[in-house]
């Protein structure tokens, strides 16, 4: 009986997921950037500021304050925390997003080494953005469930997050801002990118 | 089947087809994709077969199932041609690996499941597993679709892409004929005429979209080659001049 339930909701739920498909490429091929150029790249970008980020993942840092903190205060202070690596998360998964469109592009060109970076900024993209969607589904989950607020488990630790299925966040976001001013040398706006990136 | 149903249903996407399988020719698109090349030869021979024997109910409903079985092959060898076309740069991810063959296996047990809790109702069970293993790749079609709208979105990849328009046509006709299956299954044959006049034109859209797609052409024209790129390591060092240089 809950087999059949099952069968029949999933067989519904693919069937709901390729009319939304639809509508989404529909919206998708209507809305889209057209193809971005290396000029189209620094004024889209969000600055991060990586000290931070990397502060808020620090497990000494994190214990020092688990440590002197109320477990209340603590627990107000770990939210705050928590949201400001939401926004620094939702910021790596927008430049992301950006550097690997104009990653897309680059990769047709003929010079051998270009396309060989531009291949190598889609895959570290693909990485952060992945690492990005991760991190921000555990964290919009602790947000949810209150995790601390009721004192029965710990609050939980953002150093637990520097590394999720074998991705390291900030490494690999480090790695694609590498890639992208590698690809970006040469240009006006280099500076521009190192600082915004 | 009637002479003017069989010319209703099986003309239009027939026209569409051979119109797609010129311009298939014309782009050399058989060197990129030739899965789905043989795909389109194979739907205008077994379109014009079905229209040569349409007259003749028993011949008609073998050369039917025989069609059937070898588009239901032939649309698995395209999918997997489209996924790794669209995915190839990120190979080297191992999890990306996994994507295509998890999804094939998801939905074959899904397809059998359905199959077990409302079983196909025919006779030759030959016909039943023929069914089944359709409804499967229904079922394939419309998962990659959607996973591929979703994985392209997410990482931002090139929408234009022709692997993209093939799974866009083949996505919108599965998602459309997966409902008709359903439907038919539940209302019985009240409406069979009509699902049956919706299944034509959801083909005929989808030639439409694969038409479109591969009639635009596929990239902006040879990019410029401009100054090509320092390596890595020359990078590093050029960084570290920059950073020396903001903090004064």
């Amino acid at each position: 009986m809950i087999g059949n339930l099952l069968v029949h909701f999933m067989w519904n739920v693919i069937i709901a997921a390729g009319f939304i498909s639809c509508v989404a490429l529909a919206a998708r091929i209507w809305f889209h950037f057209p193809d971005r150029t290396k000029d189209d790249v620094v004024d889209f970008l969000v600055h991060i500021d990586l000290e931070k980020a990397e502060t808020l993942l620090d497990p000494i840092a994190e214990n020092s304050l688990r440590r002197t903190l109320s477990p209340a205060e603590f627990c107000i202070l770990q939210r705050k925390r928590i949201h400001l690596y939401i926004e620094f998360l939702q910021r790596m998964s927008h430049n992301a997003a950006i550097l690997v469109q104009w990653g897309n592009l680059e990769a047709q060109r003929s010079h051998e080494r270009t396309a060989q970076l531009a291949h190598e900024l889609q895959q570290e993209a693909v990485k952060v953005r992945a690492y990005s969607l991760l991190a921000l589904m555990k964290l919009r989950f602790w947000l949810l469930i209150r995790l601390g607020s009721w004192y029965m488990l710990p609050t939980p630790s953002l150093s637990e997050l520097r590394g999720i299925y074998g991705i390291e966040g900030l490494d690999a976001y480090d790695r694609l801002k590498t890639v992208a001013s590698s690809l970006f040398v040469g240009h006006e706006k280099f500076e521009e990118l190192l600082q915004n990136l | 089947m009637n002479t003017l149903t069989s010319v209703l249903s099986i003309a239009p996407p027939l026209v569409l087809q051979t119109v797609l399988l010129w311009v298939l020719i014309r782009s050399q698109a058989f060197r990129t994709f030739p899965w789905f090349f043989a795909y389109t030869l194979f739907s205008v021979i077994a379109n014009v077969g079905r229209f040569a024997v349409a007259s003749h109910f028993d011949i008609y409903f073998d050369v039917y199932w025989v069609t059937e079985a070898a588009y239901a092959i032939l649309g698995i060898a395209v999918l997997y041609e489209v996924f790794w076309a669209v995915f190839r740069n990120l190979g080297r991810i191992w999890w990306f690996r996994l994507i295509f063959p998890l999804t094939v296996a998801f939905t074959i047990m899904l397809a059998i499941a359905r199959s077990q809790t409302q079983p196909p109702q025919f006779s030759n069970p030959l016909m039943a597993w023929i069914v089944t293993g359709e409804l499967a790749l229904r079922l394939l079609q419309v998962s990659v679709f959607a996973l591929l709208v979703a994985l392209v979105s997410f990482l931002g990849l090139r929408w234009r892409q022709h692997a993209f328009g093939i799974s866009a046509g083949f996505g919108l006709y599965a998602t459309v004929a997966l409902l008709a299956t359903t439907k038919v299954s539940e209302f019985g044959t009240r409406f069979a005429f009509m699902w049956g006049v919706l299944l034509v034109v959801a083909y005929s859209i989808a030639a439409l979209i694969w038409l479109w797609f591969f009639s635009r052409p596929q990239q902006p024209g040879q990019l410029r080659n401009e100054q090509p790129p320092l390596s890595l390591q020359e990078l590093e060092r050029y960084k570290q001049i920059a950073r020396r240089i903001r903090r004064r």
